[in-house]
């Protein structure tokens, strides 16, 4: 045999031989002889202290809905909105013309009524079936942004008249009040084949929120706008003049209010409206109408901003103490609960201040989950009434202060957010969960300080558009604790 | 100009050699026994002759380097350079309760050069494994205290080498003495990893490497009884146990960030070793050899902590025919035949029972044409371990090749 033969002998095996099946494969076969340097355990004893914090500057503006109504909680007391919106004049309400001949002539109206008019969204929180009082003063004070902000907070407020224009009461349904039909929202006609033609003319047939403005106020507005029309002021032509002249409306519940509802606008669903009639020539008496819808923006700057407040002096857990944003009532203050509330801006803070000693247990070690879980408080929610929130919980990062610093991050990009799991034998087992692995894991890495400590409820940006809220149970040593799980490695 | 080209034969043999190495300590592994998780990973052979695993303490020939006992390399023939480089490939199949697994390995096994000195003075510088971590082990358990399932996976990889320069000195007729000076090299890893079950992309990992950069050596000694056509060999092996300079390096890893990096300068121990071996050589065609090796594991030490190992127990046998008489013609006739057997309680003790390997081997010797070498090619059959008490067996075959190249590197040519 030449050498190089035996060279491509030992090639050609070696090659054979490499191509080793095995390669990817998971080889159980001895995983009881070894013995493990490591032990993967669960932990869910960290301490978490527990407390509620109240925010201000909730930005309430720029939102397409108004939230409107007040509703009754047992926990945290009564909690209304008074909705700053502004009027709006509809492209102007000019003097309506005719032809007589080759002549045009303006044709001079009467006042009829002004009627307020809502489609809400099928959104409610709390009791429908209480009458529900509804009250719309006029604003003496003009809708302004504080200097140097561009919007307005839960806690701005302005002047009004003191007599309403409306003050009457109402049953919310909020699913049928919601159907809106053009037609028949406009007084107009509708051709039904065979039927003949169906004419909506005189009364409202429609299915939406329609209170009478029969106050002397309501009147008097009415007629005045009524002569300006005839007047052919300015101040019903140029948008300016006419946000100088109404400044705006605000809508509020009565003290009994049961229910908190949402009415979209931006649609110019939600508006006042003035019926009149030509006194002259053809349509001499008819039925007219000119629509005033409650929109965003005023003259430039979006204005409309709904004002939260909540009465917590009769509360079982005496919440009145929250008043400065620094102040934190401790969940042993509270009946082990802690709470989250939109609008009125209430957020559950945790610390867990001994996760660093994890770090103590073996030579090192590693987490590999870390899971954060809050109970929902057993009977403080129902489907009907009181559901549980709609909107996310988000988590942020904060300090002492209690300001926001920084949003948990999730996947992709997403703010971290709670899931909700489910328990559908036992719905007091249910609870609400998140990952906090990174988050446990960067504190290992870089430590933490005193004072750091994580904010839950719903996200900065929309929780002066939520009325949701949550009471979170927390009781030592108990199953219903928040609880954080940490999945940790331990290295022997 | 003929040396030239040996020299380039040579070179070439060793770049080859060398990528077999760089394979060796990364890719592929020489073994992928569970039990190489144990004390410093699968002990390899050593035996310089094949069929490996044989006895060889007390065998000497002109034209082997045996650097299992460097006294032998006194007897090298003079004027012959040996170059020796081998591959083992290992087909195994472990068995545990009602599960087996298969696997193949392919390595290098040894690459050796050698040649006599000086009269009654050989030397030869080798690289070997010395070790090898092949176990790759996954299960998935129970986190403790929850109720969700974890995948962890053991994985070693990598081994000892050692590169070994051997000398055997003839101080009588009848006594030659050797002594390996030993460098030991290569890294064992030990990976774990920890991954939790569905969904985290969390996962913990800790990669603990021993790095030797060490040093030892062993002694031995041949020393032949002559009779009329026979002799009788006593061979002599002896190690001392000495510390071997390592670095230990534990790096945990988890979730993207080092949460543990130590890097420990120590040794650790190599054991110290009794071996004795009887060989009888009847003429020049026959050698019967028998060895007995004790390795006291038991005493050594990693890192000042014990090893929890236990001492080791070799006995041996083989007997090597050369079936040329000096005259043959035949193919068959010009061959050498080698048997043997061995015994090995290993140096590991698992759940009270002691980790032993058993087998057999034979192999032949084909000369290559005009003195130019030999193709050494040997098949072992064994089994190291066992099943009862939830253990595992492996059933292995083993075929080892040996490539030896022998060059007339002294010869002054005379031209008439």
């Amino acid at each position: 045999m030449r050498t190089n033969h035996v060279l491509l002998l030992l090639l050609i095996l070696s090659f054979l031989i490499s191509c080793n099946s095995n390669n990817f494969e998971e080889h159980q076969i001895g995983d009881n002889l070894i013995d493990e340097t490591s032990e993967v355990v669960l932990i869910d004893t960290l301490t978490i202290k527990s407390s509620t914090v109240i925010l201000d500057s909730l930005i309430t503006s720029r939102f397409n809905k108004a939230i409107l109504g007040s509703y009754k909680d047992e926990f945290l007391g009564d909690v209304k909105t008074e909705y700053y919106g502004v009027l709006d004049f509809n492209n102007g309400f000019s003097k309506p013309t005719k032809e007589i001949g080759n002549v045009s002539v303006k044709v001079p109206i009467e006042f009829d009524s002004l009627v307020f008019m809502a489609y809400p969204n099928k959104e409610y929180f709390g009791d429908t079936l209480q009458v529900q009082r509804l009250l719309i003063n006029r604003l003496t004070e003009e809708l302004e942004l504080p200097d140097n902000e561009d919007s307005f907070y839960s806690h701005s407020k302005f002047d009004y008249e003191e007599t309403p224009l409306l003050d009457s009461e109402f049953f919310l349904k909020p699913v049928k009040q919601s159907q809106f039909d053009e037609v028949i929202d406009s007084h107009g006609k509708v051709n039904e084949g065979t039927n003949g033609v169906i004419d909506y003319y005189g009364k409202y047939y429609g299915e939406g929120i329609y209170l009478k403005m029969d106050s002397e106020e309501a009147i008097s507005l009415g007629e005045e706008i009524v002569e300006l029309v005839n007047t052919e002021s300015d101040t019903v032509i140029e948008a300016k003049q006419w946000h100088r002249f109404i400044k705006g409306v605000v809508i509020r519940p009565g003290d009994n209010n049961t229910v908190m509802w949402q009415a979209p606008i931006g649609e110019n669903k939600l508006r006042l409206r003035l019926y009149y009639h030509e006194t002259d020539y053809t349509e001499a008496g008819k039925q007219k109408y000119h629509d005033f819808p409650i929109v965003q923006a005023g003259p430039n700057e979006r204005l409309s901003f709904a004002n939260y407040s909540s009465d917590r002096s009769t509360t079982p857990q005496q919440l009145d103490r929250l008043i400065e944003q620094e102040n934190e009532l401790n969940s042993d203050q509270t009946d082990n609960l802690t709470f989250i509330q939109g609008g009125i801006g209430l957020y559950t803070k945790i610390k867990i201040p001994y996760i660093e000693n994890l770090k103590t247990l073996g030579l090192t070690g590693g987490v590999l989950s870390a899971e954060l879980q809050i109970y929902p408080k057993d009977e403080s929610y129902d489907d009907e009434l009181f559901p549980l929130p709609k909107s996310n919980l988000i988590l942020y990062t904060t300090k002492e202060d209690n300001k926001f610093r920084s949003v948990l991050p999730g996947p992709n990009n997403t703010a971290l957010s709670f899931a909700f799991v489910r328990n559908p034998e036992n719905k007091d087992e249910s609870y609400y969960a998140t990952d906090l692995t990174s988050y446990v894991n960067n504190i290992l890495v870089n430590g933490q300080e005193y004072e750091d400590a994580i904010l839950i409820g719903f996200q900065r940006e929309g929780v002066g558009d939520t009325y949701d809220r949550l009471i979170i149970e927390d009781e030592p040593n108990s199953d219903f604790r928040i609880r954080l799980k940490v999945t940790y490695v331990i290295q022997r | 100009m003929k040396s030239l080209k040996s020299v380039g034969k040579i070179c070439f043999l060793t770049v080859i050699g060398l990528i077999y190495i760089s394979s060796n300590l990364s890719a592929q592994n020489n073994t992928s026994s569970p039990y190489s998780y144990y004390g410093y990973g699968e002990l390899m052979t050593q035996d310089i002759i094949n069929p490996t695993g044989m006895a060889s303490l007390s065998y000497s020939d002109g034209s082997v380097l045996n650097i299992n006992n460097p006294a032998a390399l006194s007897q090298l023939d003079s004027l012959k350079f040996i170059f020796q480089f081998g591959m083992t490939a290992k087909f195994s199949k472990l068995n545990q309760g009602n599960n087996d697994d298969t696997f193949n390995d392919l390595n290098f096994s040894k690459l050796a050069f050698g040649f006599r000195a000086a009269p009654g003075y050989g030397v030869a510088v080798s690289l070997a494994p010395y070790t090898s971590l092949g176990y790759d082990i996954t299960s998935r358990e129970l986190v403790e205290g929850g109720t969700n399932y974890f995948t962890r996976s053991l994985k070693g990889t990598g081994g000892l080498n050692q590169l070994v320069l051997s000398n055997g000195f003839k101080i009588t007729d009848n006594l030659s003495l050797g002594v390996n000076g030993i460098y030991i090299f290569g890294n064992n890893t030990r990976d774990e990893s920890i991954i939790p079950q569905g969904g985290s992309s969390a996962s913990y990992m800790n990669t603990t490497k021993l790095i030797s950069t060490g040093l030892n050596f062993n002694v031995g000694a041949q020393y032949q009884f002559n009779f009329v056509d026979n002799s009788i060999v006593l061979g002599v092996k002896y190690q001392p146990q000495v510390g071997v300079r390592a670095k230990r390096k534990i790096e945990v890893l988890n979730i993207g960030s080092i949460k543990y990096n130590d890097t420990d300068r120590g040794s650790y121990d190599v054991p110290e070793i009794y071996g004795a071996s009887l060989g009888l050589k009847k003429g020049k065609q026959l050698w019967i050899g028998a060895d007995y090796l004790l390795e006291k594991w038991s005493e050594t030490k990693k890192f000042e902590k014990e090893n929890q190992l236990v001492d080791r127990n070799k006995f041996s046998l083989a007997t090597i025919y050369k079936a040329n008489d000096g005259y043959a013609t035949k193919f068959f006739k010009k061959l050498t035949y080698r048997f043997g057997a061995f015994y090995d309680t290993g140096y590991m003790r698992v759940r009270d029972e002691r980790i032993t390997t058993k087998g057999f081997s034979f192999g032949v010797g084909m000369p290559l044409s005009r003195g130019k070498g030999m193709i050494n090619m040997s098949f072992e059959f064994g089994q190291m371990g066992l099943t009862a008490n939830n253990l595992v067996r492996e059933d292995y075959g083993k075929i080892n090749i040996e490539l030896n190249l022998f060059e007339n590197w002294f010869i002054k040519r005379k031209y008439h």
